[in-house]
C-alpha cells in the first residue's frame, strides 16, 4: 500500500496533545524549537500549547507549524517510513520540501519568514484575510464572490467546503452573505495575508528571484504533488516554479487527494498539528486512511 | 421523510453520542444532551457536515445542505441535545423543514 506525507499549512487549532505525542518518539521537537530559535533570533522555545500558542502571532505561528510538521516527518523517517509521494496544503509546502531534503531546516524557516515579509510589504495599504466556507456547493461560492473584484476561490476542501482570500471587507460582505444562502459554516480565518491571489503577483516574483539567490534548493528525494495543478515532480527548477506560484496561484487540494489516490495511495499521514487534513479527508471518496499526529502510534502499529 | 418512531429516536441518539464520543475523542459517559459541541468538546462545522452526511445516507434523506444551513441560522445548534432535535426534524421533515418557521 503507497503511503503519502500530506502537510499541512499554518495551524490554528491545536488538539493539544502534539508535544506529547511527538516527544514519546524523539526530542526532534524540542530541538528543532533551540535550532529555529537561534537561526532566527527570536525565542521560540517559550511555546507552550496550552498556555503560550503564538497563536496572536502570525509569523510564529508559522514558524511552529513549520517545526512540527518537520519533527513529524523526522521521526516517521527514522522508522523508516518513507512516502512515496508528499504533498503541501498551501505553505504547508515548506515543511513538504524539508521532507523531501529540497531544502535544509533553516532554509525552510528563511522561506517562511521572506514570504511572509513580502507579502507584507506588497499588501501593506490593503487589508486582506482569507475566509472558509462551509455546507455550500462550488456554484453557489462562485457565485457570492462573482460581484467582487477583490476577491477569489483560494481553495477547494471539498464539495462543500472553499477558502476564499482577498480583501477583507469583500470577505466579510461574503462570508454574511454565505450564512443567508444558508452555509453551515461562513468566518475569517486568522490570517491576514491574502494567499493564493493575483494581489501577490509582485511578492511572488521577488520571492522567485530570492529564491534563486539564496536558498540552495535540490532535487526533491520523494515525488512531490502539487497542490495547484496535480502534477508529480521533484527537479530542482519545478521546486522553484511551484514555491513561487503556491503564493499567486490557487490551489485545489480535493483534487491534489484525488490525484494521489488515483496513484494508489492508500495511507496519508498528516505531518503537522491538528487535524485539519485528517478532517477535510472525510469528505473526500476513496478507500484510504489519514493519521493525523495524535495516531501516530496506530499507524506505527505500535 | 421518515416516521419518528422511538427506535428512530434512539439510534439518532446513538449514533450522534457515538460520533462525538470518537471524533472528540471524549468518553461517551461524560457527554450528556446540555453539552455544548464547540465548547466543550471542540466540536466544529465539518463535523457537523458528517453528521448531516451520515443521517442522510441512513435514512435516505434528499435534502439540501442548504435548507439546514438556513434553519440553522434561525435555530442555532450549540448543544449535543439541539443537535439531536434539530437531526430528528430533518429525518421528519426533509426540506420542509423550514415550512415549520
Amino acid at each position: 500500500m503507497l503511503t503519502s506525507f500530506i502537510f499541512p499549512a499554518f495551524v490554528s487549532e491545536y488538539s493539544g496533545n502534539e508535544p506529547e505525542v511527538l516527544r514519546r518518539y524523539s526530542d526532534d521537537f524540542d530541538v528543532l524549537l533551540h535550532k529555529a530559535s537561534n537561526h532566527l533570533e527570536i525565542d521560540l522555545t517559550t511555546f507552550d500549547i496550552l498556555h503560550n500558542s503564538f497563536q496572536d502571532h502570525e509569523l510564529n505561528t508559522q514558524f511552529i507549524s513549520y517545526i512540527f510538521s518537520c519533527a513529524v516527518s523526522d521521526i516517521l523517517k527514522s522508522k523508516n517510513v518513507n512516502p512515496q509521494f508528499i504533498s503541501g496544503y498551501s505553505m504547508g509546502l515548506y515543511a513538504a520540501l524539508y521532507c523531501g531534503q529540497a531544502v535544509t531546516f533553516t532554509e525552510g524557516l528563511d522561506l517562511i519568514r521572506k514570504a511572509f515579509e513580502l507579502i507584507k510589504d506588497s499588501t501593506k495599504n490593503l487589508e486582506t484575510g482569507m475566509g472558509s466556507i462551509v455546507g455550500l456547493s462550488k456554484e453557489d461560492v462562485l457565485n457570492l464572490i462573482a460581484k467582487k473584484d477583490g476577491l477569489i476561490l483560494a481553495n477547494t476542501n471539498g464539495t462543500y467546503s472553499y477558502m476564499v482570500s482577498g480583501l477583507k471587507t469583500e470577505i466579510n460582505e461574503v462570508i454574511n452573505l454565505a450564512k443567508q444562502e444558508g452555509a453551515l459554516h461562513a468566518a475569517m480565518m486568522n490570517v491576514t495575508c491574502p494567499y493564493h491571489t493575483s494581489l501577490l503577483n509582485d511578492a511572488s516574483e521577488k520571492f522567485r528571484d530570492y529564491v534563486l539567490q539564496q536558498i540552495q534548493i535540490k532535487d526533491s528525494n520523494f515525488n512531490i504533488v502539487s497542490g495547484i495543478d496535480q502534477r508529480i515532480f521533484s527537479a530542482r527548477e519545478e521546486i522553484i516554479r511551484e514555491l513561487s506560484a503556491n503564493m499567486n496561484t490557487e490551489i485545489n487540494w480535493l483534487k491534489t487527494m484525488e490525484k494521489m489516490l488515483e496513484l494508489n495511495v492508500g495511507r496519508f499521514v498528516e505531518c503537522g498539528a491538528g487535524t485539519s487534513l485528517y478532517k477535510i479527508g472525510k469528505f473526500i471518496k476513496g478507500d484510504f486512511k489519514i493519521y493525523p499526529v495524535s495516531s501516530l502510534d496506530r499507524f506505527l502499529g505500535i | 421523510m421518515v416516521k419518528i418512531t422511538d427506535q428512530v429516536k434512539q439510534e439518532v441518539q446513538e449514533i450522534v453520542y457515538d460520533f462525538f464520543a470518537e471524533e472528540c475523542e471524549v468518553d461517551k459517559r461524560e457527554l450528556n444532551d446540555n453539552t455544548n459541541i464547540v465548547r466543550d468538546i471542540d466540536g466544529d462545522s465539518l463535523m457537523f457536515l458528517e453528521l448531516i452526511e451520515i443521517f442522510k445516507g441512513k435514512y435516505n434523506l434528499d435534502i439540501e445542505l442548504k435548507t439546514i444551513g438556513k434553519y440553522s441560522v434561525k435555530h442555532p445548534v450549540e448543544t449535543i441535545g439541539e443537535l439531536i432535535r434539530m437531526q430528528l426534524l430533518i429525518i421528519e421533515k426533509g426540506n420542509e423543514i423550514l415550512l415549520n418557521d
